[in-house]
């Protein structure tokens, strides 16, 4: 992983992949250190019948199903207009297949403006390619010289072993956690959601996001990208203490377009309340005793 | 839908085998071209 440069003191803020458009909200991505974009697969893809989107006591459920205009469109016409946002750009891949993934990544290879790829290796709303999450990154690593993340799911109660076999595959960082299935009936006593089961995510999420991240930072020293129900600055703070170096917002963007900012500020608040000076400072240290020494995390700053 | 400015793509519609997103495509469309 190449050294990161230009990333000021408390540059810690991205999106989680397919919670924010860029290109409709550039005021909210510009709020943002880097913008992850929705995950892109080689075709198009018209995504899951509606409804697609539930909500729940504790969070919400979303069944969109990697709705996307393909690969080539993202690169032809959507790259070009997000480069404009002078923000470093994450894409996030899909497929189902390994060679699908390291396939994209290929095309990615070398486009300007592309800072890593994130490899969604855990949507839990569509069928998932038959090789694991080791063989799927192993397949990219041969095809970029990209940052590759890989986007766990938290469903797997052995994601520190995961993330084990995706850092030997070649993976250069860890982004934790994607939503785990859920369900809601309606009155009648059926599934809401077209599909029946869809992503629940919000602040149901967080426990789970903290515990991946304290399980897989004591496993490994990749840098992990930290999500899961962040909806204030001490839940950032949160993931940070458990080993993450940075943190993605999700839900809490779609009922606050302003929350990047408004996070940035309450935890600046909450590290300054701690005598700390960085988030970087804060990481780790909620854990006893000592961490594998963490790799620096390169959120690719690169324009 | 869950945000309302074209990020979740909660809302999208189908139209003529095109997908709409009501927020910000719409909230009129015409139902067929």
């Amino acid at each position: 992983m190449p050294e990161a440069a230009g990333l000021p003191a408390g540059s810690v803020l991205l999106n989680a992949s397919g919670c924010l458009d860029a290109l409709t909200a550039p005021e909210t991505a510009r709020q943002l250190d880097v913008f992850v974009t929705k995950t892109v697969t080689p075709l198009p893809r018209a995504g899951n019948p509606p409804v697609r989107i539930a909500e729940t006591e504790v969070g919400m459920l979303n069944s969109i199903g990697l709705a996307n205009p393909g690969r080539d469109r993202l690169l032809a016409e959507m790259l070009p207009r997000l480069r404009t946002l002078g923000l470093p750009i994450w894409v996030s891949v899909g497929g189902f297949s390994a060679a699908e993934y390291a396939a994209t990544c290929a095309a990615l290879d070398g486009c300007d403006g592309v800072a890593a790829v994130e490899l969604n290796l855990s949507c839990p709303n569509v069928d998932e390619a038959p090789e694991s999450a080791a063989e799927i990154v192993a397949a990219c690593r041969g095809e970029t010289a990209l940052p590759l993340y890989a986007k766990l799911s938290p469903a797997s109660w052995k994601i520190a072993e995961v993330a084990r076999a995706v850092e030997a595959a070649g993976a250069d960082g860890l982004s934790l956690v994607n939503t785990l299935r859920g369900l809601k009936l309606d009155p009648e006593l059926r599934p809401v959601l077209g599909t029946g089961t869809g992503g629940l995510s919000g602040p149901a999420l967080k426990p789970v996001a903290l515990a991946a991240v304290y399980a897989c930072s004591r496993a490994t020293p990749l840098p992990i990208v930290g999500m899961g129900g962040v909806q204030s600055g001490r839940d950032a703070l949160e993931l940070l203490a458990v080993g993450a170096g940075a943190v993605a917002l999700g839900t809490v963007l779609f009922s606050d377009p302003s929350a990047p900012a408004r996070i940035r500020d309450e935890l600046a608040a909450e590290l300054a309340a701690l005598g700390l000076s960085s988030a970087e400072e804060a990481c780790g240290i909620a854990h006893e005793g000592a961490l594998p020494a963490r790799k620096h995390l390169d959120l690719g700053s690169r324009l | 839908m869950a945000c309302g400015y074209g990020a979740c793509y909660g809302c999208a519609v189908e139209i003529d085998g095109e997908w709409k997103r009501l927020c910000i495509d719409g909230p009129v469309l015409q139902a067929a071209a």
